[in-house]
Formats: structure tokens, sequence, C-alpha cells
């Protein structure tokens, strides 16, 4: 397949992702549920994702791929909220750092992901201003 | 990508898919031998069931259900699902204790400012080790976050909240689920262990992931990643304004959580053929991932070397035909010779480590 025809078919394949309402609220719903699994204690992007295979087998494969992807996404997104809240083991971090980190969290990784996208002071605009907290240990 | 695709022969993949269980060593230099028996364990787990090519029966023990092989999503429910309950069964008695937390706040500007330098190093760090077949987010996560440390102005902090650390390890980590989906379909090699699972989805709808679903499927490709673009949107919104309400979760009990995760499990393994046998499977794999993770081996080789023992065997078998039997002629085979070479290096570098420094590293088990 030459580069125009894969254009042809690989572009409109990625904007119709973001044109199909059912597509859309099924991304939402299971970003919903991704990041509720993703911050239960020991329930990661892993067993999620295995635990609803089952149910994506009769949906069309561009629907199936996408609930494990953004299941996949979101439930690591949210890791980082049980990681931080109630310290599983295995994330580099420790102790004191609990409660004073889970503000900075909402928005940095998102921010990241989309780093190139939303610039900080755009990212800035969402938050409530705060002036530094002086809670950090 | 044509041109990639055709240069991709059974030696080739051969070769390739070798290189990707060797990967398996990489993990962690303490625990390289722990992951490498657990994916010969997956690799093993793939014969089960008639020989694609002779229709020999293996390890079937006259029981034809296994005829096909070991279901993959019942063995990954099992080794994911059921052994993490079993390993959370454990820790039942545990007392919670809760910390009051003051109410969530958002970063400032301030803050941004600080983290972009961090935020920008682990973005690049997260995807590169993302990249590398199944290494994982927890890797990368560990790798960004001791790289933020290392370029901080103020390494005291770390350790108590310093917000760098916070952004180093966490962007990293998030970077590296859209670097482990390169390997997994270019590839066909899971870049982690979600990745696994992932395949085990595309394969059911009878998507191989590789060189070819580039060539045959490129809306399905495509619209994965507009999928991921999509879902990284969502929870930026949701993050912002629901991080309090996400919080509450973590503190659904136990004893409520996990009964849950059971039922889910078992009906989702029994709706898949209504047979038994899959539910057998669950309950059976659970057993067998608790105890690993209770000697120390972690799940998630196993399910890498299931899914490419399949690869490995048929891509062998394959290239023996079209070589004739001369199994040596696979080292001539440029591309071939490469990725053994690839591989057999992955393998040793562990032992030369150990070798030159003659200290024991700390094992970091692979955990997701």
């Amino acid at each position: 397949m030459d580069l125009p025809s894969f254009a042809a078919v690989a572009i409109p394949a990625f904007f119709g992702i973001f044109t199909d309402p059912y597509l859309l609220g099924l991304i939402l719903l299971t970003t919903v549920a991704g990041v509720i699994i993703g911050a239960l204690p020991g329930l990661g992007a892993t067993t999620g994702a295995a635990l609803l295979l089952p149910f994506t087998l009769t949906m069309d494969p561009v629907y199936a791929i996408t609930v494990l992807t953004t299941i996949y996404c979101s439930a690591t997104f949210a890791g980082a909220i049980t990681a931080i809240l109630i310290n599983t083991p295995g994330t580099p971090r420790r102790r004191p750092q609990r409660s004073t980190d889970f503000r900075w969290r909402s928005a940095v990784k998102p921010a990241a992901r989309l780093g190139s996208r939303l610039s900080p002071p755009r990212l800035a605009g969402f938050s409530r201003s705060s002036p530094l907290p002086s809670a950090r240990r | 990508m044509a041109q990639v695709a055709y240069q991709f022969r059974p030696p080739e993949y051969f070769a390739l898919t070798l290189f990707g269980l060797a990967m398996l060593a990489s993990i962690s230099d303490g625990g390289a031998m722990k992951n490498l028996i657990g994916g010969i364990f997956g690799v093993w787990l793939a014969t089960i069931g008639a020989d694609q090519v002779t229709a020999v029966e293996r390890f079937m023990f006259g029981n034809y259900e296994l005829y096909e092989g070991l279901n993959f999503i019942p063995v990954m429910i099992g080794l994911f699902a059921m052994s993490e309950l079993l390993v959370q069964s454990t820790k039942i008695n545990q007392v919670i204790e809760t910390i009051k937390m003051k109410a969530v706040q958002l970063p400032s500007w301030a803050d941004y400012r600080k983290i972009r330098g961090t935020v920008a190093r682990s973005c690049g760090i997260g995807t590169f080790i993302g990249i590398l077949p199944a290494e994982g987010a927890t890797v990368a996560s560990m790798i960004g976050y001791s790289e933020a440390k290392r370029w901080s102005k103020n390494k005291h902090e770390f350790g108590k909240g310093a917000i760098e650390g916070v952004a180093g390890a966490e962007t990293a980590n998030n970077a590296a689920t859209g670097g482990a989906m390169v390997p997994t379909l270019v590839l066909g090699i899971p870049g982690s262990a979600t990745a696994a699972v992932i395949i085990v989805g595309l394969m059911v709808h009878g998507l191989r992931p590789g060189p070819y679903l580039f060539e045959q499927q490129v809306d399905k490709v495509y619209a994965i990643f507009g999928a991921m673009l999509a879902a990284n949107i969502m929870f930026l919104v949701l993050g912002l304004y629901g991080a309090k309400a996400f919080a509450r979760v973590t503190l659904v009990p136990r004893q409520i959580l996990w009964p849950i995760v059971f039922a889910l499990a078992i009906v989702g393994a029994y709706s898949l053929n209504q047979a038994m046998l899959d539910v057998y499977l669950v309950l059976i794999f659970g057993v067998v991932g608790f105890l690993m993770r209770r000697f120390g081996f972690a799940v998630a080789p196993v399910a890498i070397g299931l899914i490419l023992g399949e690869m490995l065997e048929t891509n062998l078998q394959n290239s023996l035909k079209m070589l004739d039997g001369k199994w040596w002629e696979i080292f001539t085979q440029p591309l071939a010779a490469l990725f053994l070479i690839l591989a057999f290096i992955t393998i040793m570098r562990p032992f030369f480590t150990y070798m030159s420094s003659k200290t024991k590293t700390v094992p970091t088990p692979f955990n997701e």
C-alpha cells in the first residue's frame, strides 16, 4: 500500500473515533470504569482488562479494542491514586508524601500526556488558583 | 511499511519472537531467571492441544475440549484476576488506617513551571521504556522517578512529597502506555502485561498483531490511536474535576470488592463458550498464579510466554518447512540473525552485569 492510499484509510479511521457518538459514549463510560478500576486497591489495568475481556467479544472489533485500550490508559493513570493514598508496595515513593502529593496528581499526569497539545498556562486556567501550599513538609 | 511487512517471513518472525521472550530477562537483573522460567512455562502451556501442523495430540490426557489448545482468556483471567484475589484474601485482616486529607487542590501555575522539564524528560523516558518489549509502566515510573531525582536541584525533598518526584514517576508511567502499544501492534510482541491481554482481545476478533496488521487493517490500527487520544483527553477532564470522588473509591472494603471480582471472573469465563472447562481453567490458573507470586515469580511473563509460544512454534515449523529442515539456515537470513544475536545479548546481559559488579542487586518484581 502506498502512502496516499494509506493516509486515505488511516485519517478517516482516526477522526472517525471523534465523530461516532456511540463510540465516544463508550469511551467516556470505560474511562470512568477504568479510573475506578485503577483506583481500587489491588485491581489494576491488567486485572481490569482481563476481567472485561469476555464482555468485549460480542462487540464490533473496533469497539472492543477501544474498550480495552481505554481501560489500559485510564486504569494506569488512576493507579497513581491508590499508589499515593494508600502506598501500595511497588511504587518507588515512600510514606510521608501521601496527603501532600495527591493534589498534584490529578493534573500533572494528563498534562504530561497531552503536553504538546495543552500548554501549562492553559491548564492552569482549569485549576483553582491557589498559592503554593505550605503543607509541603 | 508494506516492504517491511514482506521482509518478515517465518524465520524472521521466529527470531523476533525469540527476542521478545529474551526481553523477559531484561526486566530486572535480580529477577531475570524467574521471569525467564515464567516465560518458558508460558511457552509450554502454549503447546497444550493438537500440534498445528502434524495434529499430534499433546498434554491433552484424552480431554478433547483441549484439542484446540488452552483458551487464552480464562488463563488470563485466572493469572491476573483470580491470583490477585487470592493475594488480597491473605490481607483481609489488615487494618487500614485512614488519615484526614485536606481538600484536593490542583497544582498552581508556578508548579507547572517547576515540573516542565521533568515532565518533558519523563515523557521521553516513558515512551522509550514502553517501546521495549515486555517492559511496562512500572519500570518506566521507577526510571522516571530516579531521573527526576538526579536532575533535580532540591534532592532532599524527594521522598517527602516533592512535586518533581510525582511528576517524574507518573509522567513516565503514563507515557509508557502509549509506547507499549508500539511493539504490541507493530510486532505482535506484548509491550506490557496489559498489552498481552489486549493482544488476546485482538486475536479473538481475528486481528493478528504484527506487520501485516498495518498492511491489511489500517483502519483498526488508527481507530486504536484515536481511541487512546480520546481516552487521554477524557481522563484529563475527569482527573481535574473528579479527583476527589475517585479518591473515595480507594475506601471500598475488600470484603465487598473481591467477591464481585470473583463473580465477574467466573461469569466472564463461563460466558465465552458455555464450557465448564473455562471456569476450571480460571480456578486452576488462579491458584498457579497465587503460588507463583508467593514464591516471588511474576505472572506477566507466563501470559507473554503463552502468547509468544504459539507464534514461536508455528513460525519455527513453517521456517523448517521453508528451509527444507535445515534449521541452521535460519542464521543465514540477515534479519533473523540480527534478532537472534539481539536475543542472545539480552539473555546474557544480566550475567555480564552480575559478573562485573559482583554485588547482588535487589530484585524488583515485574508487577503491574
